[in-house]
């Protein structure tokens, strides 16, 4: 298990390397990380994971390290970041102090909403060893990828992304291949509830398991980073005994945004480390895989701090990603958005196609103390009004964003439009309303995203709307939903007023909801021989994820699957065999 | 005989800190009625519900003194006191007698935090209890639940320490059967056997928000009133009242077919609520198979006003059927014009579909 403690050991073998006149410097493996933490979301869209100053308005300790330069003399100095709210220019500052001296440039603000380098001109090392800080500005979310030092002036690093990761690549002293970690069974790819459920029931049945998860905690949304209860009915299923690892792994605490010790980070840690048969890779993000023919033969992982690439082998793989990285990469057949009403009939389906999915959630928090406390006017956040303004102290399930954009490409984005939402209404409440709320003070706020729904995966059965409604009976069925269809819109009254970045929900949600069994031909690709999923990525309809994405129900999809993959294992079959030709076994293990 | 109760705990929608004086309670306006019911599970309670039945011959309230036999860990007792519902069978509150407090394992009497968590208790309609045998009362009341399961076999959250009286689970847990068991069936039942159109209408006109609830559910449960009070249902979704706007609109969404009266109601009904009934107005007629072109023709002036949104349009425009691009047809004409809507959302999504249906 990686965690930051051993962060300090593993930065001798990290990425800074040192060419006679450059150094590379990624600034995640700092030797002292202070207050900014790791960011890791973004690794597939703007390169690496970063460091962010998640101050919450108060400036973070400064990060620092010491690193040897391979020679005396002037160096250039580059950094990659971006002015996350440029409007017109963020509040993400930061400077950088070499030695002992600061750079005088302010990053992070010059209303560049890009990734991209900043030039922090020339810089005189007068001796090798030399301790380097990133020192915060504001504690509102600066940000910063690496730090590149070069004598050469022209040498300016590359912005494409291809460019980029090539020159990354070039300065890791990691060697080219990646680290084979040996051959399991079943690799899982996500440790949210489906993927530690289906790890544990792999597991339990004797399949050796990897579970590889970006993170530095188990859970995804239902981690202390994110902070989502679980939900979902479990006292109706077709199989009752599904459910009962997904019993195990919870605390029983039911709300949103709340203390962090409710969610059982721990618990779920003790449950996987306490099972022999599983190995478990956290802060290690899946980003490609090897493959023969239409069948996945090996997991490329990054571990997020280090750079170190692992090499995961199996002969089956589960997609517990939530944004279905796994099957993507690995070229299997998905959908995105809302399918059009001439494709699946649904009642509620759009006439066209479209780009709309369920928003993301960020949550947060604020205390009441015994003593007043200040915030900052933040004109850079999203500007509340008589008109129009909120008085919540925490976050709930309804603040939600990103209706209209790529849930994936644009996931950045939609996280830093939530800071800005609610760093724009805690200035509101703490300078318009000062009487009210002087007292109160921010306490935490998530800086990962929560999402809805991204990328789903398609199935040899696409469940949608009508089989639902039709109460349509499935011989593989085996999960059971009661949540009901929930759909979530962006609120009209906020939409009035924020068109286009609706940051307030409302729900359709269908609370007078039968039992569903849903099928297995859900949860294996209908064209990557060996690959199944169990999450919010399975193969249903926008609609009809509505009912099945709470976290006890995604749990109890990881269940089944597991079980899956030891039949798979037992007869040496593809996923879509162990329902053509070996079902009733299959029912019979999920009945026992 | 009634003695007065030490403490009435009694359900009001707007807090739980309000607490009617028991002299409040039996001196409502209205009209006791005696129902004789007896059930073998609580053979020694007085086998009466009563009934406060108002002017307007609607119950205020129900209620039953129960007298029955509680067992801890054990060890068994008597417990004495008076449930009550409201005029619809929703638990309303409980009242304890003076000299017969509610005790806990160790005798202790119940303090008025133990009854205010009782109270609360049994307000929750789905409680983890309801899914409980007596057998599988185990409470886990330890901090550290590190690589344990809690220490009840029963699959439902959260565990029972959250929601029961601490010493009291068997207390807790007889009182949320005895609310929600067979007395509030023969609550029901009651109320169930008034009912005809007539009833319906006086509930309707009720001044209580549970009567009007109560009314609408039992149209959408019996199909035979739905001609006569469909109408009048959706009009409720106008209500100042969000509960009865949300069971109208609940009970409009069980409707597979609404004739042109009923989308007209509907029609109406939008500029008298606020954003979010729109738009669940909105949806309910987009699931309608035919939808009259007078519908379909505001729908499409609200969007030419941008005040439906993108997405909703996206689902809009399904309700245009081909003979709304009919030459002459104002469907069709209206189209054109928001097909060069300066938004354009509206004019390329409109062009799309003229494209598509060419």
């Amino acid at each position: 298990m990686w965690n930051h403690g051993i962060i300090t050991l593993l930065s001798l073998l990290s990425y800074n390397l040192f060419a006679n006149d450059k150094v590379w410097l990624e600034v995640e493996q700092f030797d002292n990380l202070g207050g900014w933490v790791v960011d890791a979301q973004f690794i597939d869209q703007m390169g690496s994971s970063y460091l962010l100053a998640h101050g919450l308005g108060e400036p973070v300790q400064s990060a620092v390290t010491t690193i040897k330069f391979p020679s005396k003399g002037k160096y250039h100095l580059w950094v990659r970041t971006k002015d996350w709210a440029p409007f017109p220019t963020g509040p993400g500052k930061f400077h950088i102090s070499i030695g002992d001296k600061i750079v005088p440039k302010s990053f992070g603000i010059d209303g560049n909403d890009e990734w991209h380098w900043e030039y922090g001109g020339e810089i005189d090392i007068d001796g090798r060893k030399t301790e380097i800080s990133l020192i915060d500005g504001s504690g509102f979310e600066g940000r910063v990828d690496v730090l590149y030092f070069t004598k050469n002036k022209n040498d300016i690093p590359p912005s494409s992304f291809d460019e980029l990761s090539t020159l990354r690549q070039s300065m890791s002293k990691h060697p080219n291949s990646p680290v084979d970690v040996g051959k399991f069974d079943l690799v899982v790819v996500g440790g949210g509830l489906a993927g530690v459920c289906a790890s544990i029931q792999a597991a339990r049945l004797g399949l050796s398991v990897a579970l590889v998860q970006n993170r530095p905690v188990l859970g995804g949304n239902n981690s202390s980073e994110i902070r989502v209860p679980l939900q979902g009915d479990m006292d109706h299923n077709l199989f009752p005994k599904i459910g009962n690892i997904v019993r195990e792994l919870s605390t029983g605490y039911k709300g949103e945004a709340g203390d962090e010790k409710h969610y059982g980070d721990d618990l779920k840690l003790e449950k996987v480390k306490n099972e022999k048969n599983i190995s478990l890779y956290l802060s290690t993000h899946v980003f490609d895989v090897e493959k023969d023919g239409n069948t996945i033969s090996a997991a490329i992982g990054r571990n997020v701090i280090t750079g170190i690439v692992y090499r995961f082998e199996a002969n089956y793989f589960v997609d517990c990603t939530g944004d279905g990285t796994l099957g993507y990469v690995a070229g299997a057949n998905y959908k995105m958005g809302r399918e059009s009403f001439e494709e699946t009939k649904e009642p509620k389906a759009p006439m066209f196609i479209d780009s709309l999915t369920l928003g993301s959630t960020i949550h947060w928090f604020a205390d009441e103390k015994d003593t007043i406390s200040d915030f900052p006017v933040c004109d850079w956040a999203i500007q509340f009004s008589d008109d129009y303004y909120l008085k919540n102290t925490r976050g709930a399930w309804n603040w939600e964003t990103g209706f209209y954009w790529n849930m994936i490409d644009e996931a950045e984005k939609i996280r830093d439009h939530k800071f800005r939402v609610i760093y724009g209404h805690w200035s509101y409440l703490k300078n318009k309303m000062f009487n009210e709320y002087a007292k109160w003070k921010l306490e935490w706020m998530a800086y990962n995203l929560g999402k809805r729904e991204s990328r789903r995966l398609v199935g040899d059965v696409f469940l949608t709307e009508l089989d639902i409604i039709n109460k349509v009976e499935y011989e593989d069925a085996c999960v059971t939903t009661k949540w009901g269809i929930d759909l979530h819109y962006p609120n009209p009254q906020n939409s009035q007023y924020y068109p286009g970045e609706e940051f307030i929900a409302i729900a359709d949600h269908d609370r007078d909801f039968e039992p569903y069994h849903f099928p297995y031909r859900c949860l294996y690709s209908n064209n990557i021989e060996n690959l199944f999923m169990a999450g919010r990525n399975i193969s249903v309809s926008h609609i009809a994820l509505g009912t099945v994405r709470v976290m006890n129900t995604t749990g109890m999809m990881g269940e089944v699957v597991g079980v899956a993959a030891y039949l798979s294992a037992k007869y040496n079959c593809t996923p879509r065999e162990v329902y053509q030709n070996h079902l009733d076994e299959f029912l019979s293990m999920l009945e026992n | 005989m009634l003695r007065y109760g030490l403490v009435i705990w009694i359900l009001t929608y707007a807090s739980l800190s309000q607490v009617k004086s028991q002299s409040e309670y039996w001196t409502m306006d209205g009209t006791i009625i005696k129902h004789d019911y007896y059930h073998f599970s609580d053979s020694l309670s007085e086998p009466i519900i009563y009934e406060l039945q108002g002017k307007d011959g609607l119950p205020v309230w129900f209620g039953r003194k129960v007298y029955k036999d509680v067992c801890e860990t054990g060890e068994c007792k008597m417990i004495d006191l008076w449930l009550f519902w409201d005029g619809t069978g929703n638990y309303h509150g409980f009242q304890v007698l003076e000299d017969e407090p509610l005790t806990k394992t160790d005798h202790a009497a119940f303090q008025d935090d133990d009854y205010r968590r009782l109270h609360e208790l049994l307000t929750d309609t789905n409680s983890v209890l309801r899914f409980l045998n007596q057998d599988e009362l185990v409470v886990d009341t330890s901090t550290n639940t590190l690589g344990k399961v809690d220490a009840y076999t029963s699959a439902t959250q959260p565990s029972l320490s959250q929601v029961v009286v601490k010493d009291a689970v068997y207390t807790c847990y007889t009182l949320w059967h005895l609310v929600y068991g067979h007395l509030r069936n023969e609550i029901l039942r009651i109320m169930n056997s008034r009912l005809s159109a007539e009833y319906l209408d006086r509930l309707l006109m009720s001044n209580k928000e549970e009567h009007k609830i109560w009314a609408i559910q039992s149209v959408t449960k019996n199909p035979q009133y739905q001609n006569e009070f469909n109408k009048k249902v959706i009009h409720l979704i106008t209500s100042d009242n969000a509960r009865v706007a949300n069971a109208a609109i609940q009970h409009t969404q069980t409707l597979i077919h609404l004739d042109s009266v009923l989308q007209i109601e509907l029609l109406n009904a939008m500029p008298e609520v606020d954003l979010n009934t729109k738009h669940r107005i909105l949806r309910l007629l987009l699931q309608l198979k035919d939808v009259e072109d007078v519908v379909v023709l505001n729908i499409l002036g609200q969007v030419a006003h941008q005040n439906i949104f993108m997405y909703e349009y996206n689902s809009i425009i399904r309700l245009i059927k081909p003979h709304h691009l009919q030459e002459g047809n104002p469907i069709g004409e209206y189209l054109e014009i928001l097909s060069t809507h300066k938004n354009p959302m509206i004019s390329n999504l409109t062009r799309k579909f003229l494209a598509s249906m060419k």
